[in-house]
């Protein structure tokens, strides 16, 4: 033996060559005994590492227990209160396996038992009757057994520990060798399983409160549609019989919730086709979730909307005035809850009554679960007769089981919302939580973006919304543009899908009626939460919904409000700009002007009048005649900048002077978001601008001063720059080269004079400004039309009215500071 | 501390800092267990043996949490009490087992299965000679080469150490069979 040993370690540890790893693998194939060792041995490592690591955390252990013994009643309490959020109220029996169980009396209290009943065994379950409980059983069935659901024989539920038996033969050889038929009526059924539920307090045959009844979800390989669920009749020869089908609902599946897309539908297309990352769900987040309390933009200018007391801040005239607009939409959407009960007493009472009664009709309680789904109850109420003329099963099942050969009354008369009201009346969801009309506050009826925030966590990971079933009603739901259908399946967490789409069929008119009636159809069931969880998770909706809206509300508030005051500052930063460009510009003019006249003044041999040394002298009216001839040409030479030519007509004399064509050519001009270019005559105290034209700047040279042309390029951060010295009437071709601001600043100090310097740099600074402002302000022109164009997939009905109101607002505003 | 921190320090063999972390989740398995039927002493045993379930999975290279480690514990615990209540034939009072998910429920049932059979190992194992029990230690649990180990408990060669290894594990596979067959 301890050579297997040895071989085996070798094999283990790796330590053995190809050649005789494959022999030993194909020796444990066929060597039964070293198979044996081979297992015991890893078992026997798995012990070494058990007891190592035992070693290390009871020593470990210790250590943490003895440094924590001070102030361990406090850690004890903020763990407590840590656990009791964490762990969820479902709970597991205890899992006996008893197959030597059998009692002596079956579920009728007889002794007649049939051969399946022998030959399966018993699994046997303890739970508490008093609490919500999940058991599965050997071949996978869940069964949901919600508190209360048991009653002993004087209908009450025990106050004790109750068994639970359960027997089942859920594959065909199961139910072959359990000798059970599959017949049902003498016809042959296909079966998908079969399963023997009984609940005994002792001996005691329990039944089951049919309000409150157990859920069973029965795992069936082959996803056939139209499963349906069989009682079994005991027959006195011990044989069971199949009868009284009822149709099975489908078991939803919760997946992770944060997984699914809860976007209305085309959003996340839509942001794909403006080139967003649509995998960051941090952005798409951010962008879905700014949409909220969008219905009323105007308010974003005042500091809060919701002021803490109550669910908006404004009044609730105000809100109402704003609903008005969608009114048309919604009105029939808002039913009159005393509806249903009067049409109910008016045409129905007679017949039905509305608990588990039989008056000439059936009573009605649990009427929901057991008719087909989708238009069948509309269409049988309406006229049921034709639907038994038409063959319809379950209606002719109905008139049988009634004991007529007539059917019932016909309503054709009924309107669309009255049979409406009238089911919602009937299947008791009027007490149901709906909140009709529950958008107030919120200016408009569509589905806010805070509301979708509130549910799309992890909190509601163990219930209906985190189904990929919910996720396709959520599109839909966002059509109807109606935050109280939304409420509904939120509210009603403990209810079927099925029973909630019912009723929201009934809220909704035309294509989306329908829609919601094909939800309906589908049977899809439920996800088992208790009552308190259901509660929880419905205030957690109500306070975060406002939470959220509020932090949305005031993110955007304070965004506005900062670019508003961005605005304000751009707005008068260009006025003050645009005074002392003026006055430097006239100063400039003046200077040229009064040079210009000394020298028109000399040439012609004359002395220059006094009243042009006035820097005023723009302004100045002209009323002598004589040499004012000179003046009036000197100045027009001077604000066109052309040459002068003038002879006086009484000397013959001559004043020259020559304005000569620059050009500055700027390579490259177009990969620059902006270039300006400066002519800095000697002679004056500030600097000129060029004309821009295309990617030219053009200016008239001065013959009496000497000018140097400074060309400064803007791109991105980077500042650009050329100088040319003494320029002459040329063409330039210039190219920029990249220079620090802090080195035009010293450049432009070694050219100049001080004056001039400072001129040009406060220019400079003034067209970093400019082109700053441009891109904030084309930032928030697309930030705008993005949200625009998202509008209407975010808020399906608000279409027009209010988002093009609102985007004007935004337009007026910037246009004030454009 | 995270669960992830926690997590890293038990796969880094630090189970000193580890257990500042997980220590935390003590006094609530101890109310479960005080409340029904326990005592304080079996209450940190109960904790103790889920923690070698909990780290024994979470050292392994491929270990994913599928659970939050106060959830995963508190199960643990909560079952492994129930096993030993059934073995005392008592059962527990009106508390119930609360557990989040059934998925977890099976995933717990069968690293407690997995740990019975390596338990049974290691009960078979305590009853060898302490060398024993330090060669395979050292070099299954705390990964040491041969070389290293024979050096450290002062063997002869290399293969000294070996063949005893070789002995030993051998004396376990036959005090495991005597408690199995």
């Amino acid at each position: 033996m301890i050579n297997y040993t040895i071989i085996i370690t070798k094999y283990i540890n790796g330590e053995l060559s190809e050649t005789d790893k494959t022999t030993f693998e194909r020796e444990l194939q066929q060597d039964v005994a070293l198979k044996k060792e081979f297992e015991l041995q890893l078992q026997v490592i798995e012990g070494v590492k058990r007891l190592g690591l035992k070693k290390e955390l009871t020593a470990s252990f210790k250590t943490v227990k003895t440094k924590k013994m001070i102030g361990k009643a406090l850690i004890g309490l903020a763990v407590t209160i840590a656990i009791i959020g964490a762990v969820v109220l479902i709970n597991k029996s205890i899992h006996k396996n008893a197959s030597e169980v059998l009692y002596e009396l079956n579920e009728q209290g007889n002794a007649n038992w049939s051969e399946a009943d022998k030959k399966l065994e018993s699994q046997l379950f303890n739970l508490n009757p008093l609490r919500d409980t999940i058991i599965e059983t050997r071949s996978g069935i869940v069964f949901s057994i919600p508190a209360n659901s048991f009653l002993n024989k004087q209908g009450e539920v025990p106050h004790k520990i109750i068994d639970l038996e359960i027997k089942e033969a859920m594959t065909p050889s199961e139910i072959m060798k359990a000798g059970l038929s599959t017949m049902s009526n003498e016809k042959l059924l296909e079966t998908g399983g079969m399963f023997y539920v009984n609940a005994r307090v002792g001996e005691e045959n329990l039944s089951i409160d049919k309000n409150n009844p157990l859920n069973a979800n029965v795992p069936i390989n082959n996803n056939k549609k139209d499963m349906m669920l069989f009682k079994g009749e005991r027959k006195a020869d011990g044989r069971i019989n199949w009868i009284d089908p009822k149709p099975m609902k489908k078991k939803l599946t919760t997946v992770d919730i944060t997984k699914l897309n809860f976007y209305p539908e085309h959003f996340l297309d839509s942001l794909k086709e403006i080139g967003f990352d649509i995998k960051n769900k941090k952005l798409t987040d951010s962008i879905y979730y700014s949409y909220s309390g969008y219905c009323h933009f105007e308010n974003y200018d005042l500091p809060t909307r919701y002021d803490g007391e109550s669910e908006s801040g404004y009044s609730f005239d105000e809100s109402i005035t704003k609903s008005k607009a969608y009114g048309a939409v919604f009105s029939d959407t808002i039913p009159q809850t005393s509806n249903g009960e009067r049409l109910f007493k008016q045409n129905c009472a007679v017949c039905h009554s509305m608990g588990k009664q039989k008056l000439t009709g059936p009573g009605l309680e649990g009427l929901l679960d057991r008719v087909p789904k989708g238009e069948w109850l509309k269409n049988y109420i309406l006229n049921n007769n034709k639907m038994i003329i038409s063959g319809d099963y379950y209606a002719k099942k109905l008139v049988d089981d009634n004991g007529g050969a007539d059917g019932m009354g016909e309503f054709e008369f009924f309107k669309n919302d009255e049979i409406n009201s009238l089911i919602r009346y009937i299947t008791h969801s009027e007490n149901w939580n709906i909140d009709y009309n529950n958008n107030v506050g919120e200016g408009c009826s569509e589905i806010d973006p805070a509301r979708i925030k509130a549910i799309w966590n992890k909190e509601f990971r163990q219930t209906i919304l985190a189904t990929k079933e919910f996720e396709e009603r959520l599109k839909v739901i966002f059509k109807t543009c109606n935050a109280s259908i939304l409420n509904l399946y939120v509210k009603n967490l403990n209810k079927n899908l099925y029973e909630i789409d019912s009723v929201a069929s009934t809220m909704v008119g035309g294509e989306l009626q329908s829609k919601f009636l094909e939800f309906a159809a589908r049977q899809d069931g439920g996800v088992f939460i208790s009552d308190s969880q259901s509660q929880k998770l419905q205030s957690y909706f109500e306070e975060k919904r406002i939470i959220y809206a509020k932090a949305v509300n005031d993110a955007l508030s304070k965004m506005y409000k900062k670019e508003l005051s961005q605005n304000n500052d751009a707005f008068n930063k260009r006025n003050i700009q645009m005074l002392e460009e003026g006055i430097r510009a006239s100063k400039t003019f003046s200077e040229e002007l009064e040079l210009n006249m000394d020298e028109a003044y000399r040439q012609l041999g004359e002395k220059k009048p006094q009243a042009f040394v006035s820097a005023d002298y723009v302004s100045a009216d002209i009323t002598q005649t004589g040499w004012n001839n000179v003046d009036k040409y000197v100045l027009s030479t001077t604000v066109n900048r052309t040459t002068l030519n003038y002879t006086n007509p009484e000397s013959g004399k001559k004043a020259i002077i020559k304005y000569e064509p620059i050009t500055v050519n700027v390579n490259n001009f177009k990969n620059y978001d902006r270039v300006v270019s400066y002519m800095i005559p000697d002679k004056l105290s500030s600097f000129q601008l060029m004309k821009n034209i295309g990617s030219v700047f053009k200016e008239n040279l001065n013959e009496l001063m000497n000018c140097s042309i400074v060309t400064v390029g803007f791109k991105g951060d980077k500042t650009f720059y050329n100088e040319i010295k003494l320029a002459k009437a040329h063409v330039y071709l210039v190219d920029l080269t990249v220079i620090k601001n802090t080195d035009l600043d010293k450049k432009l100090n070694l050219s100049f004079p001080l004056n001039q310097q400072t001129d040009i740099m406060k220019d400079i600074n003034y067209q970093l400004f400019e082109i700053k402002e441009t891109t904030r302000q084309k930032q928030i022109q697309n930030r705008e039309q993005i949200r625009n164009r998202l509008l209407p997939i975010v808020f399906p009905c608000a279409t027009q009215a209010q988002p093009a109101a609102q985007a004007d607002t935004l337009r007026q505003k910037q246009a004030l500071f454009n | 501390m995270t669960d992830q921190d926690i997590i890293n320090l038990i796969k880094e063999n630090k189970y000193n800092p580890a257990m500042k972390g997980l220590y935390a989740y003590l006094p609530v398995v101890k109310k479960f267990v005080l409340k029904n039927n326990g005592t304080r002493q079996e209450a940190e045993d109960v904790f103790q043996e889920g923690l070698v379930i909990f780290c024994n999975k979470a050292i392994k290279s491929d270990f994913l949490l599928t659970a939050s480690i106060n959830t995963y514990l508190y199960s643990v615990c909560k079952l492994l009490w129930l096993h030993e209540l059934k073995k005392k034939n008592k059962t527990i009072k009106n508390d119930f087992i609360e557990l989040t998910d059934l998925n977890l429920v099976d995933e717990i049932n069968e690293d407690i299965e997995k740990d019975k059979s390596a338990k049974q190992a290691q009960n078979a194992l305590i009853k060898l000679g302490e060398k024993c029990k330090e060669i395979l230690e050292l070099f299954y649990f705390k990964k040491l080469s041969m070389k290293e180990i024979a050096s450290k408990l002062g063997f002869a060669s290399e293969k000294g150490a070996k063949n005893q290894k070789y002995r030993c594990i051998e004396k376990v596979k036959e005090n495991l069979k005597n408690e199995l067959f």
